[in-house]
């Protein structure tokens, strides 16, 4: 039974408090009544002053009212709303996912969850419905609205687009391999997406599917190119960068005419055709303007041309991420922040509980690991390592890691103070595994990986001599003279297990720890001769991520919610150590817990996001949309 | 309205003292134990139900019929329940005194189990620090079997609007007792990144 059916059923059958035996005589001493009169409502007393019949003149009378008078007032009324934009809250929504779409009538929004499930709200209700599971991505809804296209994965990984009917979850495979999709064309013969091979490198594609024939649009984009189909069909729109400026492209889906927009003075994001066609909007920001916020801005499109320049329709619309733009007119949009950042938490080595709330030592941040001392923690934040006190999480210093351009899950200091592990890509578009030296701040690539999103999480020997990382399901051991990399997991067809992840070195480093599926945490001889069973989870809790206690006798876990949990490595009962306090966030989690070489603190993440979807109506000038 | 009440109701506006007493006996458990679970003890529960009837019987002759006679008793309640809190020490909500632990053992539901029951306590405790407007809501649907048009009614807001908080309701209790429901597979948990895979 679902959680929250089995409190709905708690709820309605709580006890009932019984009246005392004496209240229901006193009740009845109380009673006092008093005749009725018959009363009249006002519009009868308006329609028969007399009380009898009713008066035909008055009838006459309210009907010439309402032609004359309320009829006009509401047009112009109507007449009158339609001159302002209208921007108001979707309150209804509170959905924590990625992407989302409104239904072609507004009246729904689809999306999918963090849980994977494909779900549809109601927009004036809430009311939320699951359509299926195991789903990721951005969900795009056919013209009619009776279908919703979203990307589905299995076991493997193998990721297939389906299009799930929104009434009954039914589902048809649209294409294999998918992209990752973009939009979905009026007429529903085609589908816009992106590929991207490697971290940063990006193809706007279009797939017929029809005969499934994928055509490339532009390859190696350079920004997101955002490909969308125009609404009246034969066009498709998206943006590459050249040169450091963006280019708006618009090209008709035969190839017959490809037209480019490239004097906006600034970078042009996410463009979506108004429902009408007659108009691209996108988020703009100028260059030489030193704010982070962007202006809205609409270019006019004519047949299969681009009419006059970019004008600025809204301004400083924030940090927005346009859902889509609904056949009703709404433009739909999340809007919201993110907070956060690193806590540390007391503990007794060896009991492994708290023995003191968290508290948090630095704001923002995302990958984190202690240096070998346990005084410092090496931080990730906006395209620098920041050192900082792990006592009072004051700066002490930074480095800069402008070569690197994403940081990926995973970061380790060896435990000889030398060097700092963590996986990502640089500039080049080179993804792997990575050593920045902690004095000079020099970064080299130690071992090359073919992976769209490097979330490897690279680990320290306590030799400082070896490197453990995951990749594709496998735990890997490398020399950090050679970079050379040696899979210690069995091979697939020999393990009981899909897939090794999140790896950690064990403190005696003879063994790697890792995450095998179903709340279990082996580990594997460096050697990848003997595999044992550390733990197992037996409660409904399920670990997301963990590290080793530096004296191996526990494991500290977050199950990706507000809690951290500690398991000891002997069979014990795990148990709960801490847990974030309740606010009205609507995510809030804490994750990447490392324990302190010393064994007295835990350090980890919180990560606090709080959205809100809003609709934006009629903002278009009315001289430039009545040339539609 | 159930036939035999629109007939008791019709009986009491004219004056049928024999017609209220019954629908006293039919009503008057329910509106104590709604007030005696908000207002926190018996004593007060008492002296409210009291108010709420005395209110009922003076203003009988304005209840229309357009709504259920259980509808118009619990907004009759309800407001007397706000007014005595609004009238109370500075205003402050007190949070009542556990009113299961006066009836658990004896009704315990379908909650045998010792778990289940205190899972049970649990969540009545979490409802208790509910915010003012969602408790009421729970009061009304859950405690005393409302359906949302009615809990509307009373509550005077829209039926979506107790639809929304319900669904709020439900997801903040679910995390107030940390109950996670588990993930199909263990296949996806907290995202790193957006469609992370590696």
């Amino acid at each position: 039974m679902k959680t929250e059916e089995r409190i709905e059923q708690c709820l309605r059958a709580a006890p009932k408090p019984s009246a005392p035996d004496g209240l229901v005589s006193k009740l009845r001493n109380d009673v006092s009544l008093r005749e009725v009169e018959t009363r009249e409502s006002a519009l009868r007393r308006f329609f028969a002053p007399s009380g009898e019949r009713i008066s035909h003149w008055r009838v006459a009378a309210a009907a010439a009212i309402a032609v004359a008078v309320l009829l006009p007032l509401s047009y112009g009324a109507t007449k009158l709303i339609k001159r302002f934009v209208a921007i108001s809250q979707l309150p209804a929504i509170t959905y924590d996912g990625y992407g989302g779409a409104l239904s072609p009538d507004g009246k729904h929004f689809a999306g999918v969850l963090w849980n994977s499930r494909l779900v549809v709200i109601d927009t004036s209700t809430g009311e939320q419905r699951n359509l299926a599971e195991n789903c990721h991505g951005p969900v795009v809804w056919s013209a009619d609205g009776t279908e919703i296209a979203v990307i589905s994965f299995d076991r493997e990984r193998k990721e297939t687009l389906l299009a799930v009917s929104s009434k009954t979850g039914k589902t048809r495979t649209l294409i294999e391999n998918t992209p990752w999709l973009q939009d979905w064309s009026t007429d529903g013969r085609f589908i816009s997406a992106v590929r991207t091979p490697k971290m940063g490198v990006h193809s706007a594609v279009m797939v017929d599917l029809e005969d499934k024939k994928e055509t490339v649009l532009a390859e190696n984009t350079g920004v997101l190119p955002s490909p969308n189909f125009s609404p009246k069909g034969g066009m498709v729109s998206y943006v590459t960068s050249e040169g450091g400026r963006t280019i708006l492209h618009l090209q008709s889906i035969d190839g017959t005419s490809h037209v480019k927009y490239t004097d906006f003075p600034g970078e042009i994001n996410q463009p979506i055709w108004s429902p009408d066609g007659s108009h691209l909007v996108f988020t703009g920001t100028q260059r030489g303007i030193d704010r982070e916020y962007k202006d809205l801005w609409a270019l006019r499109v004519q047949g299969n041309q681009f009419a006059g320049t970019p004008f600025p329709v809204v301004p400083d619309v924030g940090k927005v991420q346009f859902c889509n733009w609904s056949q009703n007119g709404q433009l739909a949009y999340r809007t919201g922040f993110e907070l956060g950042g690193i806590f540390t938490l007391p503990v007794d080595l060896q009991t492994g509980k708290a023995t003191g709330p968290p508290r948090q030592l630095v704001r923002g941040g995302g990958q984190h690991c202690w240096s070998p001392d346990g005084k410092q923690i090496a931080v990730s934040q906006g395209g620098e390592l920041t050192f900082i006190s792990a006592g009072s999480g004051e700066k002490i210093r930074k480095l800069s890691l402008a070569e690197i351009e994403y940081i990926g899950r995973g970061m380790s200091w060896s435990p000889d103070g030398k060097r700092i592990a963590f996986c990502g890509s640089d500039r080049e578009k080179r993804t792997g595994v990575f050593l920045i030296t902690a004095e000079t701040g020099g970064v080299k690539l130690l071992v090359p990986l073919e992976v769209r999103i490097p979330n490897v999480d690279p680990t320290w020997a306590p030799d400082s001599k070896t490197i453990a990382y995951g990749y594709k399901g496998d735990v890997y051991v490398a020399n950090i003279e050679d970079g050379k990399p040696r899979r210690i997991t069995s091979p697939r067809e020999e393990r009981d297990y899909k897939d090794a992840e999140r790896p950690v070195f064990a403190p005696d480093g003879k063994s790697v720890a890792y995450m095998a599926g179903g709340g279990r945490v082996l580990a594997t001889t460096i050697d990848g001769q003997e595999t044992k069973l550390l733990f197992q989870l037996k409660n409904d809790k399920i670990v997301n991520i963990f590290d080793w206690s530096p004296d191996g006798r526990h494991i500290v876990f977050t199950p990706g919610d507000k809690e951290i949990w500690c398991a000891p490595t002997d069979g014990g009962e795990p148990f709960q150590v801490a847990e974030l306090p309740e606010g009205d966030e609507i995510q809030a989690h804490a994750w990447l817990p490392k324990w302190s070489p010393a064994g007295d603190s835990i350090a980890f993440t919180v990560s606090r996001e709080k959205y809100q979807y809003w609709v934006m109506e009629n903002f278009l000038p009315p001289a430039e949309a009545s040339g539609r | 309205m159930d036939s035999r009440v629109e007939n008791l109701c019709k009986r009491a506006k004219s004056a049928d003292k024999n017609a209220a007493c019954e629908l006293l006996e039919i009503y008057h458990s329910d509106i104590f134990a709604y007030l005696r679970r908000l207002c926190g003890n018996r004593q007060d529960a008492e002296d409210l139900t009291q108010q709420t009837f005395l209110k009922v019987w003076s203003s009988l002759d304005r209840f229309a019929g357009r709504s259920e006679f259980s509808t118009w008793l619990h907004t009759i309640a309800h407001n007397t329940y706000v007014d005595w809190r609004r009238r109370g020490p500075g205003g402050v909500r007190n949070y009542p005194d556990p009113w299961w632990g006066e009836c658990i053992d004896t009704n315990p539901g379908p909650f045998a189990d010792v778990a289940d029951r205190q899972m049970a306590q649990r969540l009545y405790e979490a409802v208790d620090q509910l915010d003012d407007d969602m408790r009421h809501m729970v009061h009304l649907h859950y405690y005393q079997q409302l359906s949302i048009r009615q809990t509307a009614k009373v509550l005077n807001v829209a039926t979506s609007t107790v639809k929304h908080r319900l669904r709020e309701v439900l997801r903040i209790l679910r995390i107030r007792l940390g109950v996670e429901e588990s993930e199909p597979n263990g296949a996806r948990t907290t995202p790193v990144t957006q469609g992370e895979t590696t």
